[in-house]
C-alpha cells in the first residue's frame, strides 16, 4: 500500500476490511439515489463493534474525516464523507443479539436491515411500526441517522418513537450508552436518545439499538380512492383526519408522483388517475370493520372519482412501495408539511420543478 | 421563603435569564421535589406566560405556553373529541404542560403509544444566554435534522425554560371499560402481562397493583366504540381465564371506570408527605426490584415499564438501584438532588449544557 495513511489504516483492522487504490464511486459513497459520487480515500468494512469504534478512535487521531453508510438508503448525502474521508461500511455489523417478545424490544447491530426486524418480529406475533419502502435495504443505523417517517407517522411516529436505547461511538471515539431498558425509553433525564435519533451522523455513530416492537394489528383494511386533482384529494385526506378515526397509515400522491409509481411497482389503479388517497386502518378486528364503514362514508362524501378496498397483500404491498416512489436517478426528499399547506406546496413544487429535474410527489 | 418570579412576557423572561447568576423554574408546583429551588436562585414561575398560542385541530397537534394548566389543555381539546395520548399526571393537581414536559410524567395510558417523547413536535424556550429559540414545528412528524424538542423531555428546567411545546394529540376514544384481575403474587401477575404483550387486544393501559394481603392485580383498560368493546373484553376476560387468574374479576365501567384512572393519574395513592420515586425499568427487573425494596406503597404502569415507589428512606433505594443499573426520579418530596441511582450518557448531556448554558444557569446537566 503506497498511501502511509492508508497503510497506518491497514493495521487498524483486519486485513480483509479496508478496500482502496483505487476507490471507484461505487454505492459505498454515493447516497442513493442521488448518486452524487465523491471518492472517500478508502472504504472500510468492520465487522465488529470494536473495530467501528478502533476506526473512529484512529480517525481521530489523524484528523481524517469518516461517515457511516448502512445500505445507500440516504438521499440527501448523509454518508458520503468529506473530501479524503473514511466511509465505514456498517452492513457487516448484522447481528440480531436479542429478540425478547414478552417485553416487545429487539436488540441489534446497527447494520440490521428494517426488513430483518420486520421479518424476527412477524415470528412472535409483534411487527415494528414504520414500514419504509426502502425496508429491504435501509439498515437501522441508517434508520436511526435519519429519522426516517413513512405512512404510518401520524399514529405510531417516525423512527424515533420507536427507539428505546443506544450504544454509540461520538466523534472523538468515546462510547456511550443512552435510553433504559423501559418502553418508556427515556429513562430518566434529557431524552439522549431522542437527541441523538435524526442527528444525520453528525453527533455519532450509532453501534447498538433497542427498538420498541408493538403486537402485529389484527386486522388492516386499506382502501383506496381516486380524485380528479390534489386539491380535492387534500380535502378528502383532512376530511378523514377530521372525521375521528385514527388511520394506522396514510398516503397522497399527485399525479406526477402517480406517474413515477406507474413506471416502477405498477399499482393496481385506474389508468389516468390525477391523484390518489391511501387509507389503513388496523386494530382489533371488529373495531377495524366498524371504522371501516364509517371511513367508506366520509370518503364517499368528499366525491371521488372511484373507490374501492383493497383486499389481497399483494395490492396492498404495492400500493405502500408506490406511495413515495420516485424513479431513480431523481432526487428524492421528505419534506413533512400539514395536509392543509399541500396544494401551495404543490404550488412551490411544480415552479422547482419547473427549474430542474425534480418531480412534487407523494405525501 | 423564596420569592417567585413571574414574567407576564418572554421578553421578560428573557431578561430574568440574563439578569441572573442561577435559576430556578417551576410551573404548579404540583411536583414539589423538582420544583422546589435550591437556595440563592432564583426561581421563576411560569403560570402567568399561559394560554394557547396555536390549534391545528384538522392537523391533530396543539401548542400552547409551557405554563399553560394541563385542566385547561384536557379541557381545551375535550371539547373537540381530542386527548393526549401520553396521558399526563396530575391534570387536578394544577400541573402545566411545559412541566410534564420537562419532567417527563406521564401515566398508565402511555402504555399504548408511548409517553410524552412520542408526541412532543415543537418547543420554544430561553436558553443560559437569554436567547429564543425554536426548534421542531407542527406538523405531525419532525424527521428534520437533530430533534432537540426530544432532548427537552426530562430536561429538569436544566438546559433551557420552556415557554410553548407542540403536541400531537390524537381523536378521543368514546368508551373505555377496564377489567381488574387478582393474581396470588406479583410474578404470576408480570407473567400474564408478558403474555398479553404480544396478543392483538389494543391495550391502553396495563398496571400492576398491589391487591389483598401478597395479591397483585392487573388493571387492564381497552378504549373504543362502544358497540365493539363488550366483545373485546369478553376476548381479554376469557384469554385471562386461562392464565391461573384468581376469580372472580371484576369489570368496570363507566364513571366507576374513569373515575379510578383518576385517581391512579393524580397520585392521590401516594399516602400523603410520602416522597415519591418514578423508575423506569425492563419489565424483566420489576420482580426484583419489588423484592427488594420495601415501600409504603407502590405501583407498576405501562405493562410494568415504570416503577412508581412511595417510600420513606431513600438510602436502601439508592443502593438497591445503583446495583441493579437503574435510577429513580423523585417527583413528590423534598427538594435536593433528584436523581437516585446511575444516570446513563451524562457525558453527550454535559456537552449540550455547555452549548445551552455555558454559565451553568440551570444548574447541573
Amino acid at each position: 500500500m503506497t498511501n502511509p495513511i492508508l497503510s497506518e489504516l491497514s493495521r487498524v483492522l483486519p486485513a480483509d476490511r479496508l478496500l482502496a487504490e483505487p476507490v471507484r464511486p461505487t454505492a459505498s459513497d454515493s447516497d442513493a439515489p442521488a448518486g452524487a459520487g465523491k471518492r472517500p480515500l478508502a472504504v472500510v468494512q468492520p465487522e465488529t463493534q470494536d473495530e467501528v469504534i478502533a476506526v473512529v478512535r484512529w480517525c481521530r487521531r489523524r484528523g481524517v474525516s469518516c461517515a457511516a453508510w448502512g445500505g445507500g438508503a440516504g438521499v440527501g448525502g448523509e454518508s458520503l464523507p468529506l473530501d479524503d474521508g473514511i466511509v465505514i461500511a456498517m452492513n457487516r455489523l448484522n447481528r440480531i443479539k436479542k429478540l425478547d417478545p414478552e417485553q416487545r424490544i429487539v436488540v441489534v447491530e446497527a447494520g440490521v436491515t428494517h426488513l430483518q426486524i420486520a421479518q424476527a418480529a412477524n415470528g412472535h406475533g409483534l411487527c415494528y411500526a414504520p414500514s419504509l419502502f426502502s425496508q429491504s435495504v435501509c439498515t437501522m443505523g441508517e434508520e436511526v441517522a435519519l429519522n426516517s417517517g413513512g405512512a404510518q407517522v401520524r399514529k405510531y411516529g417516525a423512527t424515533s418513537s420507536q427507539i428505546l436505547g443506544l450504544r454509540l461511538v461520538l466523534a472523538d471515539g468515546e462510547v456511550v450508552e443512552l435510553g433504559s431498558g423501559s418502553a418508556e425509553g427515556v429513562g430518566v433525564g434529557p431524552d439522549l436518545v431522542g437527541l441523538f435519533v435524526g442527528c444525520r451522523g453528525a453527533l455519532g455513530i450509532a453501534l447498538e439499538i433497542t427498538v420498541r416492537l408493538l403486537p402485529k394489528p389484527a386486522r388492516r383494511r386499506t382502501v383506496l380512492a381516486t380524485y380528479r386533482d390534489l386539491k380535492t384529494a387534500e380535502g378528502a385526506a383532512e376530511a378523514v383526519v377530521q372525521c375521528g378515526l385514527l388511520p394506522g397509515a396514510m398516503g397522497m400522491m399527485d399525479r406526477r408522483a402517480i406517474e413515477a409509481a406507474e413506471a416502477s411497482v405498477r399499482p393496481d389503479w385506474p389508468a389516468g388517475v390525477k391523484a390518489v388517497l391511501i387509507v389503513e386502518l388496523d386494530g382489533a378486528a371488529d373495531q377495524v370493520e366498524r371504522e371501516l364503514y364509517h371511513l367508506r362514508r366520509v370518503i364517499e362524501e368528499t366525491e371521488p372519482d372511484e373507490m374501492r378496498i383493497v383486499e389481497s397483500a399483494q395490492q396492498r404491498w404495492k400500493l405502500w412501495q408506490a406511495c413515495p416512489r420516485v424513479c431513480p436517478p431523481l432526487t428524492f426528499s421528505d419534506v413533512d408539511v400539514e395536509i392543509r399547506r399541500q396544494v401551495r406546496r404543490e404550488t412551490a413544487s411544480k415552479e422547482i420543478a419547473d427549474r430542474g429535474d425534480r418531480l412534487p410527489g407523494a405525501v | 421563603m423564596t420569592t417567585a418570579l413571574q414574567p407576564t412576557t418572554i421578553a421578560e423572561l428573557q431578561a430574568m435569564v440574563t439578569a441572573a447568576r442561577w435559576v430556578s423554574v417551576r410551573g404548579g408546583g404540583s411536583k414539589p421535589a423538582l420544583s422546589k429551588p435550591p437556595a440563592g436562585a432564583v426561581c421563576i414561575d411560569l403560570r402567568r406566560l399561559s394560554g394557547t398560542t396555536a390549534r391545528g385541530a384538522d392537523e391533530f397537534t396543539y401548542t400552547a405556553c409551557a405554563g399553560t394548566p394541563l385542566q385547561k389543555v384536557v379541557d381545551d381539546l375535550a371539547g373537540r373529541a381530542q386527548y393526549l395520548p401520553f396521558d399526563p399526571l396530575q391534570v387536578r393537581c394544577g400541573a402545566t404542560l411545559g412541566g410534564t414536559v420537562a419532567a417527563n410524567l406521564c401515566g398508565s395510558g402511555s402504555y399504548r403509544y408511548g409517553g410524552v417523547r412520542n408526541f412532543l413536535v415543537g418547543v420554544q424556550f430561553v436558553d443560559g444566554r437569554g436567547r429564543l429559540v425554536r426548534c421542531g414545528g407542527q406538523a405531525s412528524e419532525n424527521a428534520a435534522g437533530i430533534d432537540l424538542p426530544k432532548f427537552f423531555v426530562g430536561s429538569l428546567g436544566r438546559y433551557g425554560i420552556l415557554t410553548e411545546v407542540s403536541v400531537r394529540v390524537f381523536p378521543r376514544l368514546p368508551c373505555y371499560m377496564t377489567l381488574a384481575v387478582a393474581y396470588p403474587g406479583l410474578a404470576a401477575a408480570q407473567q400474564a402481562a408478558f403474555r398479553l404483550a404480544t396478543e392483538p387486544l389494543d391495550l391502553d393501559a396495563l398496571d400492576l397493583e398491589p391487591a389483598e394481603g401478597t395479591a397483585f392485580q392487573l388493571l387492564v383498560r381497552v378504549g373504543g366504540l362502544e358497540a365493539g368493546l363488550p366483545e373485546r373484553m369478553a376476548r381479554l376476560e376469557a384469554f385471562l381465564q386461562g392464565e391461573h387468574a384468581r376469580l372472580p374479576q371484576q369489570l368496570l365501567l363507566g364513571h366507576q371506570e374513569s373515575e379510578r384512572w383518576e385517581r391512579i393519574n393524580n397520585l392521590s395513592w401516594v399516602p400523603h408527605g410520602v416522597p415519591l420515586l418514578k423508575v423506569p425499568l425492563a419489565p424483566r427487573q420489576v420482580v426484583e426490584l419489588d423484592a427488594r425494596i420495601p415501600c409504603l406503597a407502590r405501583r407498576y404502569t405501562a405493562g410494568g415499564s415504570v416503577a412508581w415507589l412511595a417510600l420513606d428512606d431513600l438510602k436502601p433505594a439508592r443502593t438497591v438501584l445503583t446495583d441493579m443499573g437503574l435510577v429513580g426520579l423523585r417527583v413528590l418530596g423534598r427538594g435536593g438532588n433528584p436523581f437516585v441511582g446511575v444516570r446513563r450518557g451524562m457525558l453527550l448531556a454535559r456537552r449540550v449544557k455547555r452549548a445551552l448554558d455555558p454559565a451553568g444557569k440551570f444548574g447541573e446537566a
